[in-house]
């Protein structure tokens, strides 16, 4: 009983301490109590209102947000005359609501993610391997670098017109403008994490036994995860713009299909609905590569 | 002879070609023997970096012989670990993941990996921080770590590159004790580099002094004391005060003092 309630939770309240106020450390919880009560519970209260406290920062910084919403509701039952240029946020919810009854928002947001899915899939395949190689031999570098530096500037969205006459109109096309948005960050990254392997580290590999192979995948590969990482969370984000761009242009789903059709049916809550839901997902995409490079890369903090 | 680990016979080493050929040695021999602790001191551009990287075999001399207990040093091996200055760790490893880094590599099943890692984690004092990564340690705990993985495969011979140059002064000296306490007790040749002539006497059997352009060896002295050595006592400052005076004299017959600066931290 005494050895969990001294031990595990001071343990946690450190490490927390540590994370968000490294200097206060524990003085606030001992010196704001009175000295009578027992220590365990004084921590459990210190630990809860941390948490309460930590939560209740997150909801107020989104004060200026919530009064923006709050404005533009006013605005809107002020000047009900620009309801097509700008409806209300009740009306959103509304419009929201009715997409959500009869299935397209999900169906459009699945449709869009599972595009940028596979081009996600297809640009990582390519691009790790590619400027993995790349970042390896000079030789390589030499011949294809100056490839990359040329299609590298072309906006993906560039490739739009070409690439309908190559696929059509639909998916495969969609998919291919978005690998194009995505890949470019993989491999360059890749390349940049791949050269930047500290020499050092290879040298003492090689003086404990390794030979090049287990260096290339025990050294190498772990060395230049972080900005291999960095390039793939970049792709990610440049691949949501571009979906949506080419889903506006051509495509007969997904969420740039429902802006586009907002457009069309003068429903411009259906519009401002898909724009609200194109940033919660590239918002959530954000969210799990970065969960994700914190699960790979666990020995970089806060990276 | 069974009690010689190292031979280095008539090393030359030579970069660059023709008009921008620098001679970073010439005609280096010296010969270390079993469990005997070598300093090497010199200012910056003497040397002894290169000589250390052909002991380990990163790469190859230009003339002469290096042999490491009779055999050809060709490549890097276990047999002769590599301390660096800047600790070398990976840091996607756990303290318990580089100290057995080494042991996979030589292929050490699985039970022998932990009974080995245990002795070692102990040996330098780090028992409790196996699962904390490089970044959660001090520069201090960091060369233990180093200074453990070194030690894990059983090398013959540790080759240090000033170690402790980029601690601070205390933990300098908490570390010069520890390697020596560990040095006596799994008894390796050392082959130790540093700018710092105190650590010198504190730590090495011999003292080795090279001068810069060429880089060549220019005077050993033997320090026969006892350790834990006494630096300010007066056989002890004496060899300093010699040491000094011959890198002193090296590089005044070459003019400006600058080496014997570099020297002065």
């Amino acid at each position: 009983m005494k050895a969990t309630a001294s031990g595990a939770p001071l343990r946690v309240v450190q490490s927390d301490d540590s994370e968000a106020l490294p200097a206060a450390g524990n003085r606030p919880l001992s010196d704001d109590d009175a000295p009578a009560p027992p220590p365990p519970r004084r921590r459990l209260r210190a630990i809860l209102s941390k948490k309460g406290r930590r939560f209740a920062e997150i909801a107020a910084r989104h004060w200026l947000l919530l009064a923006l919403v709050a404005l533009w509701q006013y605005f809107s039952l002020r000047y009900p005359d620009l309801h097509l240029q700008l409806p209300a946020p009740t009306e959103l919810y509304k419009g929201a609501i009715e997409l959500i009854g009869n299935g397209q928002l999900q169906q459009d947001s699945l449709a869009s993610l599972s595009r940028v899915g596979w081009a996600l899939l297809a640009a990582a395949v390519v691009g790790f391997p590619l400027g993995a190689a790349l970042g390896g031999s000079r030789r390589l570098a030499w011949s294809v670098e100056p490839v990359v530096n040329f299609f590298r500037p072309i906006p993906p969205l560039a490739w739009i017109p070409l690439s309908i006459l190559w696929f059509g109109i639909g998916d495969a096309q969609n998919v291919f403008i978005i690998f194009l948005a995505a890949v470019f960050p993989i491999i360059l990254n890749t390349m940049e994490g791949v050269r930047d392997v500290d020499p050092q580290l290879i040298r003492a590999a090689r003086t404990l036994g390794a030979n090049r192979f287990t260096i290339a995948f025990t050294v190498i590969l772990p060395a230049a995860l972080p900005a291999m990482f960095v390039g793939f969370r970049v792709g990610t984000g440049i691949a949501w713009m571009a979906l949506v761009a080419g889903e506006l242009v051509a495509s007969t789903s997904g969420l740039g299909y429902l802006i586009s059709q907002g457009r069309y049916l003068f429903r411009s809550d259906y519009i401002i609905v898909g724009m609200v839901m194109i940033g919660l997902i590239g918002l959530m995409l954000d969210g799990m590569v970065r969960l994700l490079q914190a699960i790979v890369t666990p020995w970089r903090q806060g990276g | 002879m069974p009690d010689i680990a190292v031979e280095i016979e008539g090393v030359h080493k030579i970069f660059g070609s023709n008009q921008n050929e620098v001679v970073a040695l010439k005609d280096v021999s010296l010969t270390i023997g079993r469990e005997e602790f070598i300093c090497v001191v010199g200012p910056s551009g003497c040397g002894k970096t290169t000589l250390l990287n052909l002991l380990a075999g990163f790469e190859p001399p230009t003339a002469g012989h290096l042999r490491a207990f009779g055999h050809e040093i060709k490549a890097p091996g276990p047999d002769r670990t590599m301390m660096f200055q800047d600790y070398a760790l990976f840091p996607w490893l756990t303290v318990r993941g580089n100290i057995e880094y080494g042991l996979k590599r030589r292929g050490i099943g699985r039970d022998e990996r932990n009974h080995i890692i245990q002795h070692y984690v102990e040996l330098i004092d780090l028992k409790g921080f196996e699962r904390k990564y490089p970044q959660q340690l001090s520069g201090g705990m960091r060369q233990r770590v180093a200074l453990a993985r070194a030690l894990a495969v059983n090398p013959s011979v540790l080759l240090m590159d000033e170690p402790f140059a980029a601690l601070d002064s205390f933990t300098r000296e908490r570390m010069q004790d520890e390697l020596v306490r560990v040095w006596q007790r799994e008894k390796k040749s050392v082959f130790f580099i540093t700018h710092n002539i105190d650590e010198a006497i504190k730590l090495g059997d011999r003292i080795v002094v090279m001068s810069p352009r060429p880089g060549r060896i220019i005077k050993i002295v033997t320090v026969t004391d006892p350790r834990p050595r006494d630096v300010d006592s007066e056989d002890n400052a004496r060899i300093a005060r010699d040491v000094r005076e011959t890198l002193h004299v090296a590089s005044r017959a070459r003019g400006p003092a600058a080496a014997v600066k570099s020297l002065e931290h």
